[in-house]
């Protein structure tokens, strides 16, 4: 009803200035860290973030597509343990080879997403206490499975590890191909567009002929399966399960996915650059605070500070859309 | 009923795309259409005016699939017609464009107007971007060749996404066009352009269908004008014939004894209690509003959509925030003016939107009852809420104003619409209030607890409170009030005595804005 005063010209501006924006902070973060301690500058610790941030990351572009119809996914970080500590099971206890071993951490994965899916999509229950009563069963399972002992990863750890291309892991490369995957289907399928236009309003996507429903169902598959992937590479990485591995990942990934310009309210956000650059700014604080000697009693302080922020700058974006 | 002007006086027409008979629509007590009939001619512009609530928005849901008739029948290009939903509309080409704009903000202008199904290529289901934009381009063509069709169109004005959506209905192919108060928000410049716009898409052949409450819109836009009240279609005018006096005399003249409950004789006005000076709020047009309210007085605002009614109370109350102005109570300021300083100051406001905002729908009507009076019900230094005294409380309040109920526990959000409207009045009362702003306190009422809540307004006034009623029904105002004011824009335009009260006066003033010599 209330109109606003600015231009049309201004405000597509605005937009385009919280897309460089985020460019900047990195940049800025680059610099700040590297003044503090030029060691973090080295090609090997650049790769080492590289590395770090990359299972995290295609974690990101899943959760991103629950975002962007204004959903939320927490059970992801338990989703990683239950995926990463299934392979590892299979490959410590019962010496299966690599593929076997990836399939069944990404069908575990379909599980618990298309449960999820079927809650939400088909049973109307909230997102945010549907995926946080599945954070605990994901979780739980695991233990279960593991009886809360390590897991080794192996052999196939060490095939992973040993793979480089252009100089850069596997993981990195897993990255590029999900980000470009996800991209094309967002920005070039229906089934992206009619995402994004559900996320603006549920009852217009609705009354237009869009499948709202299968389309809210196919998310939380696609945020799992991505969760998953993210579990397996990353226990890859470091070769086995602990018992509080990939502990509190969901908030590592959810403020990543909104420092990258996705709004928690749907409709707003894409997997390249953003997913990038938000998992990329976290893993550079953290990555920058153990260069600079921090308690490591710090990282969650800081870790819930970023999320602080990122949720503010949300809001402030989303009622300023609305005035 | 009064006079009828009968079916289109005027020259014959061709075929007609649209025709509509015996259409018939009731929500539970309402009669909202009465067999209602219609015709559009191919490349006829048909405005459809009727005050609040006289069916218009009810025929146009019909006629686009939103709503599905009880009786009747739609017959379009001659063939038979019964759209299940508004997909089913679209397809035989009936557009809606509505007053809210069903864009998607964070879609561009060439997607929005290939949503529904986008060209795809290649053996990934791509969506063809080319083609896409040539979509775009050819239905934007004759409508704004400015308008990029790569632009977001939240970042576009009112009048651009409206021209979105007309471009979305054209693509569509769609040959008859509903615009359904399209200049709500637009600037007057916008205001021009879609005028151009519509009969630009006349000349090619389609028909309109223009609801609008703006008379001068109308009559200049028009071929020929529909008349509706109370449900009904009661005159259908030509062009030169048609005359501002003559339609706003179809659009009263309502049946009037029998709805009301006896006004007071024994009424004795007694000396000013509220009082708003210069009330400023630009986001509702409102300039320098004056108003003084005096005990045991009923004063109604009647005004058309976007007159600001609702929006002047709200600042009364302090729910929104005004510009400038101030408003006192039994002489004393309330400042700051904020709904809690309000209520101190004995100010009591009940919603337009109950369910919402005037009730606590899951919980018990003694807890409604009693939320506004909790203080005065607290004992102690902590305040604990004395539970029989606030049953008592209760059940007074529940058999003073009769509501019916199996009891004090039962949720509100179980009672009808006229027993949760009377459990809202009941919770401002328990505070005796000086002032009770009442806005549209019998909406989604039936007739027979409208009676009841008048007689209580009626009794509210006797015991000292001033009422200010703000109603888009007329009548009730005409049935109830002791004064009414007419708002058009953010200003008043009149403010008569109930031995002044002329309906039409009151019609055009709200219509036109100016009042009647």
């Amino acid at each position: 009803m209330i109109r606003r005063a600015k231009s049309e010209a201004w405000r597509a501006r605005e937009q385009a200035l919280y897309q460089v924006g985020i460019f900047v902070i990195l940049a800025l973060l680059i610099v700040f860290f590297g003044i503090m301690n030029p060691r973090f500058l080295t090609l090997r610790n650049l790769v080492n973030v590289l590395q770090q941030s990359a299972p995290l990351g295609i974690a990101v572009i899943g959760i991103t597509f629950v975002m962007l119809t204004a959903g939320i996914d927490i059970s992801v970080g338990s989703v990683m343990f239950l995926s990463g500590t299934a392979a590892a099971y299979m490959f410590d206890r019962l010496g299966v080879t690599l593929p076997v071993g990836f399939i069944v951490a990404v069908s575990v994965s379909v599980l618990i997403g298309v449960s999820n899916g079927i809650l939400i999509a088909r049973f109307k229950l909230v997102p945010f206490i549907t995926t946080i009563a599945m954070l605990s069963v994901a979780r739980g399972l695991a233990l279960f499975i593991s009886r809360s002992r390590g897991l080794y990863f192996g052999e196939a750890s060490a095939i992973i590890a040993r793979f480089r291309f252009l100089g850069l892991p596997f993981s990195v490369w897993m990255f590029l191909v999900f980000a470009v995957i996800g991209q094309y289907v967002l920005k070039r399928t229906q089934y992206g567009r009619h995402l994004y236009a559900l996320g603006n309003d549920y009852h217009g996507a609705e009354t237009t002929g869009i499948r709202v429903r299968s389309i809210v169902f196919s998310v939380y598959v696609i945020s799992s399966v991505a969760a998953g992937i993210a579990g397996f590479l990353s226990a890859a990485q470091v070769s086995a399960v602990s018992s509080n591995f990939a502990f509190g990942n969901e908030f590592v990934i959810i403020p990543a996915a909104v420092i990258g310009g996705t709004s928690l309210f749907g409709g707003k956000g894409q997997v390249l650059p953003n997913a990038a650059i938000g998992i990329g700014i976290i893993v550079i604080i953290f990555n920058g605070l153990t260069f600079m000697d921090a308690s490591p009693f710090v990282y969650t302080i800081v870790r819930g500070a970023v999320i602080f922020l990122a949720v503010m700058v949300d809001s402030l974006r989303n009622t300023a859309i609305a005035r | 009923m009064m006079n009828t002007e009968g079916p289109a006086g005027g020259a014959q027409r061709g075929n007609p795309v649209l025709e509509v008979s015996g259409v018939d629509k009731r929500f539970g007590g309402v009669h909202a259409l009465n067999s209602v009939a219609l015709s559009l001619a191919k490349g006829e512009v048909l405005g459809v005016v009727g005050e609040n609530g006289a069916g218009k928005s009810t025929l146009m849901n019909v006629l686009s699939g939103v709503v599905l008739p009880d009786t009747g029948e739609m017959h379009l290009l001659g063939e038979k017609y019964s759209p299940r939903n508004p997909k089913d509309a679209e397809r035989r080409g009936i557009a809606l464009i509505h007053q809210e704009l069903s864009l998607f903000l964070n879609l561009t202008v060439e997607e929005n107007i290939c949503i529904d199904d986008f060209p795809k290529r290649g053996i990934f289901r791509a969506i063809d971007r080319k083609r896409v934009r040539e979509i775009a381009i050819e239905a934007l063509e004759e409508l704004d060749r400015e308008l990029n069709p790569r632009a977001q169109v939240e970042t576009l004005r009112m009048g651009h996404r409206q021209v979105v959506e007309i471009a979305k209905a054209i693509q569509k192919n769609a040959g008859v066009l509903i615009f359904d108060e399209p200049t709500t928000s637009l600037s007057s410049r916008e205001k021009q352009n879609l005028f151009r716009l519509i009969s630009d898409l006349r000349s090619r052949g389609k028909s309109i269908i223009y609801i609008s409450h703006i008379l001068e819109d109308v009559f200049s836009l028009c071929d020929r004008v529909v008349v509706m009240r109370d449900g009904e279609v009661v005159g259908d005018i030509d062009r030169e014939s048609v005359t501002p006096e003559s339609v706003i005399r179809l659009m009263v003249g309502k049946e009037f004894s029998g709805k009301f409950p006896d006004y007071p004789t024994d009424k004795e006005i007694g000396e000013p209690v509220l009082a708003v000076n210069g009330l400023c709020v630009p986001e509702a047009k409102i300039e320098n509003l004056q108003l003084t309210l005096r005990r045991k007085e009923v004063v109604g605002v009647f005004g058309m959509v976007g007159a600001g009614r609702s929006e002047f109370a709200r600042a009364i109350f302090g729910v929104d925030d005004i510009a400038s102005g101030e408003v006192l109570c039994n002489g004393e300021p309330v400042t700051p003016l904020r709904p809690d300083i309000a209520i101190n100051h004995g100010i009591a406001f009940l919603t337009e939107n109950r369910r919402n905002e005037g009730l606590f729908m899951p919980l018990t009507l003694q807890y409604n009852l009693t939320s506004v009076c909790l203080e005065r019900l607290g004992e102690g230094p902590l305040s604990v809420i004395n539970e029989s005294n606030s049953r008592g409380w209760a059940t007074r309040m529940v058999e003073q104003i009769s509501i019916k109920t199996p009891g004090l526990g039962k949720n509100v959000a179980l009672l009808s619409g006229g027993n949760q409207q009377k459990a809202v009045l009941g919770k401002w009362l328990m505070q005796n209030p000086a002032v009770l702003i009442l806005d549209e306190p019998t909406k989604g009422v039936d007739v027979g607890a409208k009676l009841e809540i008048y007689s209580l307004i009626h009794r509210i006034a006797q015991e000292g409170t001033a009422v200010l009623m703000i109603s888009s029904e007329y009548e009730e105002l005409l049935g109830v009030c002791d004064r009414i004011i007419v708002m058009h824009y953010g200003r008043v335009v009149i403010d008569l005595n109930r031995e002044d009260f002329d309906e039409e006066a009151i019609m055009m003033a709200a219509v036109e804005g100016k009042a009647a010599k």
